[in-house]
């Protein structure tokens, strides 16, 4: 099933999964990625974020928040499963935390981390950058 | 270095039960005196070089009343042993035995009072430091959550301004598109005032901070209008973000009703209320204006019924005479 709000922009674009907690902040961010052109899925939290995967919702990225304490996962639960049953998705995830920048900070291993407040223009960027090397297949090793 | 010690013994007798302490006292003290008397040594030495290091021993070791039960049961003995010794009968035990006996025992009692009371301190100084200690995790765990909850209102102020100013196109425009967001910054800011920890959670008085949201929007938004605006909210605690999402929804309802339900500068009445209602609560939003009944699609809207979606809750408009907005959760489900 999939969960109460899941909530879809009417835009053509890429498909974006937007898993995020605070519903002000899930409204506006919405609002803009529509605005900018990407096709929209809003869910409060992850576990509803798992219900739409399971779905089989055309999905291309999925942004995420990684501290949701809501639901039985939270956004790096959600960023594990993603890496084991749908691995060619693309994973972007924000955090009000300080994070860790080394490269044992598990995190990072899903995809980079915006750091709340994040910057519209740079989330977005994130986004297409994450969508074109998705389109883009990996080259054959020699 | 001897507090710890000091911990380290009484942890050892903690592990007895009372009676257990005492005939331990009690075993130790006579293993004491026959001791004594197995070496010959004199009442003097015995009192001194073993009875009073035993006493405090027990005092330290068994806790509780051990101090004096040793303490008794030594001068018991020495009174005992001074009689046996005394062949001339009582006459000569109390004039050559009695005063060191009695001296004996003002000193023995004394010691265990001193380790009682050394103890006490000892206990106290404990419970001290494991109450710093709890109040610092639970400082930090605060700390924790409200950064993070102030990063996550950093980014919606941040994403609120940068949408008004996307939306402007108009000087009119632009000062209703900032004054909304300006008032939703606010109901964001509030929830600081009230914050509080419950266990590991921060909770907010909705009381208190319904209470405050409606004075504030007031002053903010009524802009002198003879409209006023009545908060009566249970007494109740709740998770933070539930209490954001209702001064959200308190916030965006109010608005409406300001801005559509007194046209003309008409003078009313708004009132808010928060009440918990069986196993879920109500929100009431109510005005005695025009009646306009249930607003159109605008972002307020749609922030409003997400906002519903998420508490689990459902919404519905009565009216005319006026209008009367309740949201109501049959449950406590959604956002905690």
């Amino acid at each position: 099933m999939v969960g109460r709000i899941g909530r879809r922009s009417d835009s053509t674009g890429p498909n974006v999964l937007l898993v995020e907690d605070g519903v002000l902040l899930r409204l506006l961010v919405s609002e803009y990625l529509s605005e900018s052109g990407f096709c929209i899925t809003d869910v409060a939290d992850a576990d509803e974020a798992l219900d739409v995967l399971k779905a089989g919702f055309p999905i291309d990225v999925v942004f995420t928040d990684l501290h949701m304490p809501r639901g039985k996962v939270d956004g790096l639960g959600l960023a594990r499963w993603i890496r084991l049953h749908r691995p060619e998705l693309k994973v972007i995830l924000a955090s009000g935390i300080m994070c860790d920048a080394s490269p044992t900070f598990e995190p990072l291993h899903y995809g980079p981390i915006l750091r709340k407040p994040y910057d519209n223009g740079e989330l977005e960027r994130q986004l297409w950058a994450a969508i074109t090397e998705r389109a883009t297949p990996p080259r054959a090793s020699l | 270095m001897a507090v710890e010690f000091v911990k380290g013994m009484a942890r050892l007798g903690n592990r007895l039960p009372a009676w257990g302490r005492y005939a331990a006292t009690v075993a130790i003290v006579l293993a004491c005196f026959l001791v004594g008397q197995l070496a010959g040594v004199s009442p003097t030495e015995q009192s001194c070089l073993l009875c009073l290091p035993v006493i405090l021993f027990c005092s330290l070791l068994f806790r509780r009343n051990s101090g004096f039960v040793a303490a008794g049961l030594s001068v018991l003995l020495l009174a005992f042993q001074g009689l046996r010794a005394s062949r001339s009968g009582v006459d000569a035990f109390l004039q050559s035995h009695l005063p060191p006996v009695l001296i004996f025992a003002v000193a023995s009692v004394v010691i265990a009072a001193l380790a009682k009371a050394l103890l006490g301190h000892v206990d106290e100084l404990t419970r001290t430091a494991e109450s710093l200690r709890s109040a610092d995790a639970k400082k930090s765990l605060m700390l924790e959550d409200i950064n993070h909850r102030i990063k996550n209102h950093l980014a919606s102020v941040s994403m609120l301004l940068a949408r008004s100013s996307r939306k402007v196109e108009s000087i009119d425009e632009a000062r209703d598109e900032f004054k909304a967001a300006a008032t939703r910054i606010a109901v964001l800011a509030k929830v600081y005032d009230s914050l509080q920890m419950n266990g590991t959670q921060t909770t907010i008085g909705i009381q208190d901070f319904v209470e405050s949201l409606c004075r504030n929007l007031h002053a903010s938004v009524a802009d002198g209008r003879q409209i006023a605006i009545k908060a009566d909210a249970d007494d109740v605690e709740l998770g933070t973000d539930r209490a954001v999402a209702i001064g959200l929804l308190i916030n965006e309802l109010v608005q409406n009703a300001l801005k559509y339900a007194f046209p003309d500068d008409r003078p009313g009445e708004i009132r808010v209320e928060y009440k918990r209602d069986g196993a879920g609560w109500r929100l009431v939003v109510a005005d005695n204006g025009v009646g306009v009944g249930k607003q159109g699609p605008g972002w307020g809207q749609r922030l409003v019924r997400a906002i519903v979606a998420d508490l689990g809750a459902s919404i519905s408009w009565h009216g005319p005479p006026g209008t009367q907005v309740h949201v109501t959760a049959t449950r406590e489900t959604g956002i905690s």
